[in-house]
C-alpha cells in the first residue's frame, strides 16, 4: 500500500497498467494534472486539450492536434476493475506497492524519465538516504570472481551500504548470500511479477532476501519473466544503485547492458579486471575503456594463509602455515594433482592434506574436475 | 494307486520339493495336467503322447490324470516332462522298476518327441535344494549334470535319453555316478583381465578406490572423455576379495536361473555387470513376463558398473534407490512374484559436464547447463553413492612411462586384510553384517567413536557445508575403513580428511 496516498493506490496502478498511452504521455498528463486520481476523472476533451496545450514537444504537439480524439476509444472504456483486481492479489500476497510520489522512489522517479510509475516489492526497504551498491556478473562465473564477489560485499556491508542484485545464479546469488550471512540489508530486482522467484531454484534465497530486505519489481502480480522485461529490470537497478560493481561478465551480457545503462546515468561504475583471455571477462575489461573505474582490493592479497578454520590443531598448526605458502608458490605455476603436491613439497600426505583442507576453507585452492588443485584466481 | 515321483520346481532362485503323481483313471481317452502349469507345463502331454509312441509303448486308452504338488504354486518350464512321462508308465505298468529305491529317486528335465532328454535352466539351485532336503540320487539331462554336480553329496545321474533312464530304474543298466571333471587351476584367484600395473597417472585415486572396494561403499568416478574412468573401473575385479563358499554356491544359483552359467562351472568370481545406458528399468531391476532376475541381482555380490550415469533414463536410474537401500529386491508379475538378493558394490563414471572438459578452459558450457546435466542423477541416488572423486587428466610425462607402481595384487591383499578386519569385528560382536557400508546408526555409536580432535574437525566441515546427517554418517563410515586400512583400531585425523577428500563432486557443487 502506498504509504503517502493510500487512496490513490489503485489510481496509480491504473495508470501504470494502462495500454495505449506511451509513459512519456502518462508522465505529462500527471505534472499537468497533479495525481493519477484527476488524470482518471478528467473527460476526454481535457486530456487533449492538456495535452495539446503542453507545447513543450512541438513534434508531440502536431501530432496531437491532428488527432484531437485518438484517446477518444481508449477513454471511454478506462475502468478501475483491473488495477483493483491486481491491488487484491497483492493484498493477499503481502506484496506493497511503491508510487512515483512515495519517499523511497521519488527521487529515482524524478532523475530517470524512464522508470515506471510504479514498482512493486515485499519485505522491508531501508532508510532512502542509505547508499546501495548493485554487485552484479556472469551466471557462469569462476573462482576469481567468487572471491572478488565475497570480499567486495563484505566491504560494503562494513560500511553499511545495501546491496542489490539480481537473484539470477553465479554472482548475483553469492552477492546475495554472503550479504545475508554477514547479516546485512539486501535489495533483489527481479525481472516478473512477484508470483514466483526467478530463476525458480532461488525460491528459498527470495525468501530469506524478503526477511532481511527487499524484492522490488516494476512488474505486477502474475507477469512472467520474459526477455523484454528482464531490460526493464536492468534498467531499474541501473537507476536505483548509486555504485554499480561488475564483477565478470561476457562482452554480450545483461550485466553489460545494465553497466552502459548506469554509466549513461551518470552512476558510478566499477568493474573487477581480469586476464585478456579469460572470455568470462571480456565485457568488464571493456567496461574499463568506456568510463568505468578499476574495482582494486590489496586485502584480497594480504589474506592471511591458511587461517586457522580447522580447530585447534597446534601441533601441526605452524608447519601447515609455512607449508601453504609454498603450496600457492606451486600451484601460482600451474594446477597440480594431490600426489604431485605431496612430493613437491616433500611432506607425508597427511599434513599437505590437512594444508589443502585448511586452504580450500580459506578459498584460497579449490579442487576442480580435472584432478588438480588450482589457486583461486591463478591459471 | 497313483505313481508318485519325486522332482524340484524353482521360486525365486532357490528350488523347492516338488512331487509329480500321475493317475490313471476310467474315463473319455485324454490327459490333464493340473497344478497351475503355464503353457509350456500344459504342452507336456503331447510331447508325452509322441514320446511314448516313439518308444514303442501305448499310450493309455483311459483319463490320465498328472498332479504337479503342491498344487498352489504356479510352474513353468518343460523340466517336469520327464518325471510326468516316467510316471505315467510306471503308472500303467508299462515299466516296472526293479531299484528298491526308485521312489527315492528325483528326476527332472524336458523330453523331446524323439525320446532324448532336453536340458533347461536352474539345474543348479534344484540340486542344492535336493541336496539340503538330504535327497539322494538326481536323474538330470546330460547338458546339465555339470552344472547339477557342482554341488557334493548328491548323486548325479546323467541321461542322453529317456530310454536310458528306464532300463536304469528297471535296473537293466548301470550308469556310473557323475564326476565332475577337475577345474584346472584354483577359480577363486583374480580374473586375468588386466592389472592396475597398466594405470599410470592416478596414483592419487588409488587409496580411495581400495577403500571403496574394502568398505563395499559406491563409487562415483567422475572425469573428462578419456581419462581412464572407465578403465579404472573395469580394473576394480582384480582387486576384488575372493568370495565364501556360500557366496559361490548362492551367485553361481542366479546365474544357472538366468541361464549365464559359462560352461556350467561355479561362478568363482565376483561378477562384474556394465549394462549399456540404454537398458530399461526392468532389465535392471528383474521382471519381464517370468519375473526374470535382472542386472541388480546378476550383480549381487559383485559390481555393478553403470558407465556413462547421466544417459540412464530417469526412470532406470531411480528404479536403484531401493535395492541400493536394502540388497533386495521383489519382482512382482502376474505370473508370479519374485525375491532376489541384490547387494552389490555400484560403481558409475559420468563426465563432469555435457562437453566433458568442465574445470578446463575448453569447457564451453553455461552453469545452467552444467546443473541440467548434474540434476539427470538425482539427489537421493546421488546420496546413497559414498564416494564421488575426480578422475584427473594424466600428465604427458606419466603416460610416457606407460607402468604404474601398484599392482593388482598388492591393493588386492589390502582389501582382503581390511575386509577381514571388518568381518572379525562385526563377526565377534555378532553383528550379522560384514561390511563397514551396512552400518547402521547404533554400529556408528559402537565401533567409530571420534576423539575431541576429529569431532571438532568433522563440525567445522558438517557446518560449513551445511552437510546431511546422511553425510555425516557415511562420513564417519568411510573414516572407519581408512582406519581399517591401516590396521588403525581408532578413527585417527587422517582417516577423516580422507573421507573428507572422498566427495568432490559435493563440494564443487556447493560453490556453483
Amino acid at each position: 500500500m502506498c504509504n503517502a496516498c493510500p487512496s490513490q493506490t489503485v489510481y496509480w496502478i491504473w495508470l501504470n497498467e494502462l495500454r495505449g498511452i506511451p509513459l512519456r504521455t502518462k508522465r505529462t498528463l500527471l505534472e499537468l494534472l497533479g495525481n493519477p486520481e484527476k488524470v482518471f476523472n478528467a473527460s476526454c476533451g481535457d486530456i487533449a486539450e492538456a495535452l495539446a496545450g503542453d507545447g513543450k514537444d512541438p513534434v508531440a504537439g502536431v501530432a496531437d492536434r491532428t488527432h484531437p480524439h485518438r484517446f477518444a476509444p481508449l477513454w471511454s472504456q478506462r475502468n478501475l476493475g483491473q488495477a483493483e483486481s491486481i491491488l487484491r492479489m497483492h493484498e493477499e500476497h503481502h506484496i506493497e506497492t511503491l508510487c512515483a510520489t512515495d519517499l523511497h522512489y521519488r527521487n529515482i522517479y524524478a532523475h530517470d524519465p524512464k522508470a515506471p510509475l510504479v514498482l512493486y516489492y515485499r519485505g522491508k526497504l531501508a532508510q532512502p538516504e542509505i547508499p546501495l551498491i548493485g554487485i552484479i556478473g556472469s551466471r557462469n562465473c569462476s573462482s576469481y570472481g567468487r572471491r572478488v564477489t565475497r570480499e567486495a560485499v563484505c566491504e560494503a556491508v562494513a560500511q553499511g551500504k545495501v546491496v542489490a542484485s539480481g537473484l539470477s545464479f553465479g554472482i548475483d546469488a553469492l552477492a546475495h548470500e554472503t550479504t545475508l550471512a554477514l547479516g546485512g540489508a539486501t535489495y533483489a530486482f527481479l525481472p516478473c511479477g512477484l508470483h514466483a522467484a526467478q530463476p525458480t531454484a532461488h525460491a528459498q534465497l527470495m525468501e530469506r532476501i524478503i526477511g532481511n530486505g527487499a524484492v522490488v519489481t516494476p512488474y505486477s502480480y502474475g507477469k512472467d519473466a520474459l526477455p523484454f522485461r528482464f531490460i526493464g529490470r536492468n534498467d531499474l537497478l541501473a537507476a536505483w544503485c548509486d555504485t554499480l560493481l561488475v564483477v565478470e561478465a561476457r562482452i554480450q551480457s545483461g550485466s553489460i547492458n545494465t553497466a552502459r545503462t548506469a554509466l549513461a546515468k551518470g552512476k558510478q561504475v566499477f568493474a573487477v579486471p581480469n586476464s585478456l583471455l579469460e572470455p568470462n571477462s571480456h565485457g568488464t575489461n571493456h567496461l574499463l575503456a568506456e568510463g568505468a573505474h578499476v574495482y582494486l582490493n590489496d586485502s584480497l592479497l594480504a589474506t592471511p594463509v591458511a587461517r586457522d578454520i580447522l580447530g585447534p590443531h597446534d601441533a601441526h598448526g605452524m608447519a601447515v602455515r609455512g607449508q601453504g605458502h609454498r603450496i600457492l608458490t606451486l600451484l601460482t605455476e600451474k594446477p597440480l594433482g594431490t600426489g604431485d603436491l605431496v612430493s613437491l613439497v616433500g611432506q607425508d600426505t597427511p599434513m599437505v592434506m590437512e594444508s589443502l583442507a585448511a586452504m580450500e576453507v580459506a578459498d584460497q585452492v579449490e579442487y576442480r574436475s580435472d584432478g588438480r588443485w588450482h589457486r583461486v584466481g591463478g591459471p | 494307486m497313483a505313481t508318485v515321483i519325486r522332482s524340484l520346481g524353482l521360486s525365486g532362485i532357490s528350488g523347492y520339493p516338488l512331487s509329480v503323481e500321475v493317475a490313471i483313471i476310467a474315463g473319455l481317452p485324454g490327459t490333464t495336467i493340473v497344478g497351475l502349469g503355464d503353457s509350456a507345463v500344459k504342452e507336456a502331454k503331447d510331447r508325452m503322447e509322441a514320446c511314448t509312441q516313439e518308444l514303442g509303448y501305448a499310450y493309455p486308452v483311459k483319463k490320465v490324470v498328472v498332479n504337479l504338488s503342491p498344487s498352489d504354486i504356479k510352474k513353468r518350464g518343460a523340466y517336469l516332462d520327464l518325471p510326468m512321462l516316467v510316471g505315467m508308465l510306471v503308472e500303467s505298468a508299462q515299466v516296472v522298476p526293479r531299484r528298491k529305491d526308485w521312489e527315492d529317486i528325483a528326476m527332472v528335465g524336458g523330453i523331446s518327441t524323439t525320446g532324448s532328454l532336453v536340458a533347461s535352466d536352474g539345474v543348479l539351485p534344484m540340486a542344492i535344494q535336493a541336496h539340503k532336503l538330504g535327497w539322494k540320487r538326481l536323474v538330470v539331462p546330460v547338458a546339465c549334470a555339470r552344472e547339477a554336480s557342482l554341488v557334493s553329496d548328491i548323486d548325479i545321474i546323467a541321461c542322453e535319453n529317456v530310454q536310458q533312464v528306464i532300463a536304469y530304474l528297471e535296473q537293466r543298466t548301470h550308469i556310473e555316478v557323475y564326476r565332475n571333471p577337475p577345474i584346472q587351476g584354483q577359480g577363486a584367484q583374480a580374473p586375468s583381465t588386466g592389472d592396475f600395473h597398466d594405470v599410470v597417472g592416478h596414483g592419487d585415486l588409488f587409496p580411495y578406490l581400495v577403500a571403496a572396494v574394502a568398505g563395499n561403499h559406491n563409487l562415483l568416478l567422475v572425469g573428462l572423455p578419456g581419462s581412464g574412468k572407465s578403465m579404472m573401473a573395469k580394473l576394480l575385479p582384480t582387486i576384488l576379495p575372493p568370495m565364501h563358499d556360500d557366496e559361490i554356491l548362492e551367485v553361481s544359483s542366479i546365474y544357472s536361473i538366468a541361464g549365464e552359467l559359462d560352461g556350467h562351472e561355479l561362478k568363482r568370481t565376483r561378477p562384474f555387470r556394465a549394462p549399456h545406458y540404454n537398458m530399461s528399468s526392468q532389465a535392471l531391476i528383474g521382471g519381464g513376463p517370468n519375473a526374470k532376475p535382472g542386472e541388480v541381482t546378476l550383480a549381487h555380490r559383485g559390481i555393478l558398473f553403470l558407465d556413462e550415469l547421466p544417459e540412464f533414463s530417469r526412470k532406470t536410474l531411480e528404479s536403484l534407490r531401493l535395492p541400493l537401500e536394502e540388497g533386495r529386491v521383489t519382482v512382482s508379475r502376474v505370473n508370479q512374484k519374485n525375491r532376489y538378493p541384490a547387494d552389490f558394490m555400484l560403481v558409475a563414471a559420468m563426465n563432469p559436464c555435457p562437453c566433458g572438459y568442465a574445470g578446463t578452459s575448453r569447457c564451453e558450457c553455461t552453469a545452467h547447463a552444467i546443473r541440467t546435466y548434474r540434476q539427470r542423477i538425482s539427489g537421493p541416488v546421488l546420496d546413497r553413492i559414498d564416494m564421488q572423486k575426480y578422475v584427473g587428466r594424466v600428465e604427458f610425462n606419466d603416460g610416457h612411462e606407460m607402468t604404474g607402481a601398484v599392482t593388482s595384487a598388492s591393493l588386492r591383499d589390502t582389501v582382503i586384510a581390511a575386509r577381514e578386519r571388518q568381518l572379525h569385528r562385526f563377526q565377534t560382536a555378532g553383528e550379522g553384517i560384514s561390511c563397514n557400508s551396512e552400518m547402521t546408526s547404533s554400529h556408528l555409536r559402537r565401533y567409530c567413536h571420534l576423539d575431541d580432535d576429529c569431532a571438532t574437525l568433522l563440525q567445522r566441515f558438517y557446518e560449513r557445508d551445511h552437510l546431511s546427517v546422511r553425510a555425516r554418517y557415511k562420513t564417519i563410515k568411510l573414516a572407519r575403513t581408512f582406519a581399517d586400512i591401516e590396521s588403525s583400531e581408532r578413527i585417527g585425523r587422517t582417516h577423516l580428511l580422507h573421507a573428507l577428500f572422498s566427495r568432490d563432486l559435493e563440494r564443487e557443487q556447493r560453490h556453483v
